[in-house]
């Protein structure tokens, strides 16, 4: 047990910070139907550290951060243009293409430049049970400070997630404000990918927020039940790692699988229970 | 249940039945901990990290690995930027005597004349890999002459008592790698000056200890996929130099290898670039035999096809 602890509780702690943060904003996503712009904001941050690689700046280096930021920002820049009120083209169709665009001329840049895929494949496959202290202090502060600011202006974050036509119709700037959650979920996302790795943050994101959805409508339930399941499948995740002697990113991800396929379970034995929590 | 059992013995069984005074060693590669064991012998228990038939730069360490390095005595590894996961993974054991430069890990690169170090100023645009030369260097026998010295003189300082008897070790050891070096030499003579292609940039010491001549490779450059002109390029290369044989590690493609050999005729080998990738590299002197002798039936091959 000690041993368990001596070498778990760095990625468990990570796991649970990570929940907190990721189960609410993929309620965001999902209400938004955007599943998968968490990969294409990482893609775009990769991008940017192979440009910054390809002027000779060190992977891990300040600059080459700088240089990931400035790509996530111009990311979010595309996906809040993007979002017309009468929508001609599905956001998810714009993802995709960022995505595959992004992903794309990463290769090309790196073809030009020196080591090669091994790089990238560094910043976009993280690893939890590595974590480190300095790390988890660095997550820990940011997303609490995105916190606080969704937490502030949670109304209109909620609303233009959730029933943009009524945010149009009160005048409320519906493209400055999906900018602003597109900046900060950018900023997250980014800095917990390269700790976690892109299934792991995914699982995160959206796993918590489905399970959700099968048994309340109301957002507010929604997120507690996502922490929950969130939490749930870290400790769960974490300690079948641990005896089995499973590398634990994949664990987990398969952990979470596991625990929505039981959720969807009891919803389909018991389907009134969806009316119990409202 | 018995697969639970099976998981929990495993996480026990560090604790059984080991002598009190053994050294525990952890290495990044099973290369690395067959070398340690043939010089500390029954006094060492020895554990490496990485699976062989993996490319060693990109390993996910398990819980258990890092259970095993925390408990260890030392940490032996390939030093350079052979394992991407070595920092993070000394420290995830929480012990600072692992970090690059503590007491208690040990640098196999130490004292080793390193091919391609980069000249002059650095720059990436250059498109050279490695920063600190190629890491690649156990695959020349004269190297893991110099290596098994190097874990000698540690293990002598973490266990003076015991030094006589890996010092009597070692002289076994490089006895035997002399004799087997003379063996292998004469194996490789008719070949000498050959011209070979190799997929990645793993074999200049091989090639320097065979006398090989590296012309080409099938990666662009190190971890970029071959690109069409590229392999053009190389086949011209291939044709113009009548080179016959392509040289990988098991754990890289085969697609690409297979279509040069269909043009040229060239031989395609999977060397085992690490002690038990292969079925033959049971440890470091029938991992260098069977390159040895897979390289040696290429050429033969190669010449009864002329």
């Amino acid at each position: 047990m000690t041993d368990f602890l001596f070498i778990m509780w760095k990625p468990l702690l990570a796991c649970l910070i990570l929940t907190g943060i990721h189960a609410y904003l993929g309620i965001h996503v999902v209400e938004r139907e955007v599943i998968f712009v968490d990969l294409a904001l990482a893609q775009i941050a990769a991008l940017g550290a192979t440009i910054a690689f390809l002027f000779g700046f060190e992977l891990h280096g300040s600059e080459t951060y700088w240089f990931s930021l400035a790509a996530t920002v111009l990311g979010a820049i595309i996906f809040s243009l993007t979002r017309r009120r009468q929508e001609k083209v599905p956001q998810e169709a714009i993802i995709g293409i960022v995505y595959a665009m992004a992903a794309a001329a990463a290769v090309l840049i790196l073809s030009r430049s020196s080591e090669g895929d091994e790089h990238i494949r560094q910043i976009l496959v993280g690893n939890i049970l590595l974590v480190s202290v300095p790390e988890m202090v660095k997550m820990t502060i940011l997303y609490t400070l995105v916190m606080l600011f969704h937490w502030w202006f949670r109304k209109t974050f909620m609303l233009i997630s959730t029933h943009p036509e009524e945010a149009f119709e009160r005048g409320i700037s519906v493209r400055t404000w999906d900018l602003l959650f597109y900046l900060t979920f950018g900023l997250v996302v980014t800095s917990s990918v390269q700790i976690a790795g892109v299934l792991l943050v995914f699982s995160f994101l959206i796993v918590p927020a489905v399970g959700a959805i099968l048994f309340s409508s109301d957002l507010r339930v929604r997120l507690v039940l996502g922490w929950g399941l969130g939490a749930a499948a870290s400790f769960l995740g974490i300690f079948l790692s641990y005896f089995f002697d499973l590398p634990t990113g994949a664990t987990i991800v398969c952990t979470f699988g596991g625990l929505l396929l039981f959720l969807a379970l009891v919803k389909f034995i018991h389907p009134k229970n969806s009316g119990l929590i409202k | 249940m018995p697969l639970f059992l099976g998981a929990l013995s495993l996480f026990v069984a560090p604790d059984f039945g080991l002598a009190k005074n053994e050294i525990k060693i952890v290495t990044t590669t099973k290369t690395f901990a067959d070398l340690v064991k043939v010089v500390g012998g029954d006094l060492v228990k020895v554990d490496y990290v990485a699976p062989p038939n993996q490319n060693v730069h990109f390993v996910e360490p398990r819980p258990s690995d890092i259970l095993r390095l925390s408990k260890a005595d030392l940490f032996v590894h390939g030093g350079l930027d052979l394992e991407l996961w070595r920092a993070p993974l000394a420290e995830a054991s929480g012990k600072s005597q692992f970090f690059d430069g503590g007491p208690r890990q040990l640098d196999l690169s130490e004292g080793l004349l390193l091919l391609e170090i980069p000249e002059g100023p650095l720059s990436r645009a250059q498109g050279d890999i490695h920063v600190f030369g190629n890491p690649h260097y156990w695959t020349s026998p004269e190297n893991a002459k110099i290596i098994v010295k190097t874990i000698a003189d540690k293990l002598s300082e973490l266990s003076p008592e015991n030094k006589k008897l890996f010092e009597e070790n070692l002289n076994r050891y490089l006895g035997e790698l002399d004799k087997k070096i003379l063996e292998w030499k004469e194996k490789l003579t008719p070949w000498k000056g050959k011209p070979i292609v190799v997929y990645h940039n793993s074999w200049p010491y091989l090639a320097d200890f065979a006398g090989l001549e590296i012309a080409g490779f099938v990666e662009p450059k190190p971890g970029i996929p071959p690109t069409a002109k590229h392999i053009q390029q190389l086949l011209g290369i291939m044709k113009e130099k009548k080179i016959k044989v392509i040289i990988k590690e098991t754990f890289f493609e085969n697609k690409t290898p297979k279509k040069l050999s269909e043009q040229t005729g060239a031989v395609v080998i999977n060397l085992p670039i690490s002690v038990g990738e292969t079925k033959e590299a049971r440890d470091y002197i029938s991992m260098i035999d069977s390159m040895v002798t897979q390289i040696t039936q290429a050429f033969e091959k190669e010449m009864s096809h002329d």
